[in-house]
């Protein structure tokens, strides 16, 4: 994988990258990260779209990912940058794409950049996730209003994150811009906004976590489906796709 | 029945690698089950890596559904977290196309690769709910039928499949469904079904065959007691590979499988006739596919999959006679796509190394060599016809070519070895690890060389020269492997080696008669499953079997069988006659070599008038490679 923005050293022709949005729903929330790349790769080849290769011995597509997602979240709204050798029509190479992915996997939108783009890892600071929440008897509204209520007014959630370097304290709270109750029929969701990229990250099964540890809800019983909504930059104080 | 998806979602977020358990992958093909006849699960008694690198399997899942009467799906063994969180919650075995329980199809195939899977056969129908044995299943129960090179003897299987099919797949799969199909519009009975696909050539139904012993454990007699069963069982053999269905819309995996590529069968069978080979006597006669087809497949294989490196397969790839220019084409024509080309399995010598300086451009990721055995005199004896020049003259080419690391394959408790022969076996790497270091001198290179060795022990085949022969006892294994172990050491030099457990417990399945059956269910009942992975085999486990069954399992794994014998696969033919065998076992041990049939010699094994069939090689450059 190559970063956005990077001088073209080792290729000599000149590349367009192509931002891509796409889904990783369905089955396709049981693969690992690395396994997502390496589909992307594949469905890029089967559309013989005119994917730009690394230079060296051992050739490889320059492509690029927004953060990884854990094994069994899916996801509305991942990132790639796929760099190209020459400029597509962006619709026509999404249909193209979305021809050749498996089923879950689908492009709803995509841009070419103007060079020196930074580079996804370096812009997304946020992410929103909803959590279904699932019971074995009918999960009720009012609980779960109750729980978030609780969640939102405490002044800190400390979590422990083990880590290669030892036990890690961290806070949850300040970096849980929103969360809010959803319900249709009768499904209820939870969806919440947080901190997600180097500057501070909340994984989506803390969020699951802190939700079943606050009561309110019976925890054995309970299970979530979570799906990340979206992916976000912040312009201006206000939260931004990564356009 | 059906599976509860709720259920199975939360088992799914608790197991290692779920993308395993729910299949989605591209070119997986989905058909409603009510439209077709026929219902398929193909069934691979490992984890989905592996069964997913299977060649076989992706065969017979295109033949199969390229039919519309017929719908064919996948599974394989569950990994032991998901096996038990399956079991404990009542979720059966299922297919991963559609997430239907394995006990609604008609037909389960079983791919039989390896003695060492054979517990995970027992698991697989068991949490399918259907009964282990085949004597035990009712008429609606699933046909259980099974394949692959292991059925070469099928003996220790035959409580529990129901019908066998020996030999390659693609000539017989589709006769097998019409049989099904037809008796099942006829409303036949199970036993009236059997019957009937006895009658194909080719496929063997144990029930229909009575085994009768002396005392010792000798087979007395094997007679087939039903009209429609044939003796022998001959296998089934592809005439022409050009004209044979081939996959070009693979499955592609969501997730890293063990051969992670697009795979492309050059040609199938070997006449080199090493004498310890199994795969060399029952593959025969060599059969190559033409390069304009090896190309034109290439080309709709690696558009179908999106992969970026194809492998020519074969059992010696080196050998294919137009290897050169197929990889040359192939590496011109998808250059600028990074595509990249393998040759797995390369000979001894410095043509091998050649190639694959050619296609390995920059990926050195290391070069196997397989001398075998580590003198002269053993390497005839086992028919290798490689040399110590060869070894030389192939590693001196591979480190002058900039590779840096080096594995050699032996095999120890090979028929007539002797302490000198391990001695060889010691001398040839350090001589090929002096041989790296002057070479990486000469070229400049400070990176000190490596030569890593890999000692399997022997294991006696079925249908080989040497099925006769015994395993060497375990005791006498670990203290050859001990010698190994002292005198292989110092800096570049590595020694692996396998347990010797495991390679005993595989010679007794390999040349185990269907007494073992009781012993396989025993084993599976004490919970062995996954006997091939180190991790899981418990060899502990099994012992109890052999003693309650009053089976010692030295006289299949240590004991040294007269030709005269009645072998427990004696009814089952490959083609290569039992007098070419006797003789080749006769030769080896006088050290005479045999000649590979394609440099002209025949050496009348049998195959081509036994099976009517001809060595199809393509004509030009194979008589300079075969040199």
């Amino acid at each position: 994988m190559t970063a956005m923005g990077e001088p073209l050293h080792d290729c000599q022709v000149p590349t367009c990258t192509w931002r891509i949005r796409i889904t990783k729903t369905g089955v396709t929330k049981y693969m690992s990260h690395l396994d997502f790349v390496r589909t992307i790769e594949r469905s890029v080849r089967r559309a013989e779209l005119p994917i730009a290769l690394s230079g060296g011995f051992n050739p490889r597509p320059r492509m690029s990912f927004s953060p990884a997602l854990p094994v069994g979240v899916s996801s509305n709204s991942e990132f790639a940058d796929i760099l190209l050798k020459e400029s597509v029509d962006v619709n026509e190479a999404s249909l193209r794409l979305n021809q050749f992915s498996p089923a879950g996997m689908r492009v709803t939108s995509s841009r070419m950049l103007p060079p020196n783009t930074p580079a996804l890892s370096a812009i997304i600071q946020a992410a929103s996730y909803r959590l279904e929440l699932h019971g074995e008897t009918e999960v009720r509204l009012n609980c779960v209003l109750t729980t978030i209520d609780t969640i939102l007014e405490r002044d800190s959630i400390p979590v422990e994150r083990v880590t290669p370097k030892g036990i890690r304290r961290l806070d949850l709270r300040p970096l849980i811009y929103e969360m809010r109750v959803e319900a249709h029929n009768s499904l209820v969701s939870v969806y919440a906004t947080v901190a997600s990229g180097s500057q501070g990250n909340v994984r989506p099964f803390d969020l699951a976590e802190v939700i079943l540890e606050s009561g309110g809800i019976e925890n054995g019983g309970v299970f979530m489906d979570i799906t990340r909504e979206g992916l976000y930059t912040f312009r201006d104080g206000k939260l931004c796709l990564p356009w | 029945m059906e599976i509860d998806s709720r259920l199975l979602e939360k088992i799914l977020m608790n197991v290692e690698k779920p993308i395993r358990y729910v299949g989605g992958e591209w070119n997986a093909t989905r058909k409603r089950h009510n439209d077709v006849d026929v219902k398929v699960l193909l069934a691979f008694p490992d984890t989905y890596e592996i069964g997913m690198s299977h060649l076989g399997l992706r065969i017979l899942y295109s033949i199969l559904n390229r039919r519309d009467d017929v719908v064919c799906e996948r599974t394989f063994m569950p990994w032991i977290d998901m096996y038990g969180a399956m079991r404990s919650s009542g979720i059966p075995l299922y297919s991963l196309e559609s997430c239907v329980p394995a006990g609604d199809f008609d037909i389960l195939g079983f791919s039989l690769q390896y003695e060492l899977s054979y517990t995970n056969v027992l698991a697989m129908l068991d949490l399918a709910g259907i009964p282990i044995l085949t004597s035990d299943r009712g008429e609606d129960e699933p046909l259980i039928i099974a394949g692959g090179p292991s059925v070469y003897n099928p003996e220790p299987m035959a409580d529990f499949i129901d019908a066998i099919l020996i030999g390659e797949g693609e000539d017989a799969i589709e006769e097998i469904v019409d049989v099904y199909k037809d008796a099942k519009a006829k409303g036949m009975s199970r036993l009236e079904l059997l019957q009937n696909l006895a009658g194909i050539s080719g496929v063997y139904v144990p029930s229909f065959y009575r085994v009768s012993y002396f005392s010792d454990g000798r087979i007395k007699e094997i007679e087939p007691t039903n009209p429609a069963a044939s003796y022998p069982v001959k296998k089934r053999v592809v005439r022409d590979l050009n004209q044979a269905e081939y996959p070009a819309r693979v499955v592609t995996p969501l997730t890293e499988i063990v051969h992670d590529r697009a795979v492309l069968e050059v040609f199938r069978g070997c006449a080199r006739g090493c004498r310890f080979c199994q795969a060399g006597m029952v593959y025969r006669p060599v059969r190559e596919r033409a390069p304009d087809k090896v190309l034109e497949l290439a080309e709709a294989i690696l558009k179908n999959t999106g992969y970026d490196e194809i492998s020519l397969m074969s059992l010696s790839s080196a050998d294919y006679s137009h290897v050169r220019d197929v990889c040359s084409s192939l590496l011109d024509k998808h250059r600028d796509m990074g595509i990249s080309v393998s040759l797995p399995s390369l000979r001894v010598d410095s043509f091998s190394v050649d190639l694959a300086k050619e296609v390995q451009k920059g990926r050195r990721t290391g070069l196997t060599f397989a001398p075998e055995a580590g003198t002269q005199r053993l390497r005839n004896v086992i028919n290798k016809g490689v040399t110590h020049d060869d070894l030389i003259h192939a590693a001196t080419a591979a480190f002058s070519e900039g590779w840096h690391s080096l594995k050699l394959y032996f095999m120890i408790g090979l028929p007539t070895e002797t302490e000198d022969d391990l001695k060889g076996i010691v001398d040839m790497a350090k001589e090929t690890l002096a041989c790296g270091r002057r070479e990486l001198r000469q070229a400049g290179v400070r990176k000190a060389p490596e030569v890593t060795v890999s000692v399997a022990s022997f294991v006696p085949k079925a249908h080989t020269p040497f099925q006769w022969q015994p395993q060497l006892p375990r005791e006498e294994l670990v203290r050859r492997q001990a010698y190994l172990k002292k005198h292989l050491r110092g800096k570049g030099l590595k020694l692996r080696w396998h347990d010797v457990d495991t390679s005993f417990l595989e010679v007794v399945l390999s040349r185990g008669s269907r007494r073992l059956g009781p012993v396989i269910e025993a084993a599976y009942r004490r919970g062995c499953k996954f006997d091939a992975w180190d991790s899981e085999f418990d060899f502990d486990k099994w012992m109890p079997g052999f003693r309650c069954a009053d089976i010692s399992p030295e006289f299949y794994g240590n004991t040294k069988w007269e030709y005269g014998d009645i072998l427990p696969w004696d009814h089952i033919s490959c083609g290569v006659s039992k007098e070419f065998l006797t003789q080749e076992a006769e030769r080896a041990l006088s050290g005479v070599l045999t000649p590979d049939c394609r440099s002209g010699l025949c050496s009348d094994c049998g195959v081509c008038g036994n099976l009517e069939v001809s060595p199809k090689v393509m004509s030009g450059a194979w008589k300079e490679v075969s040199e």
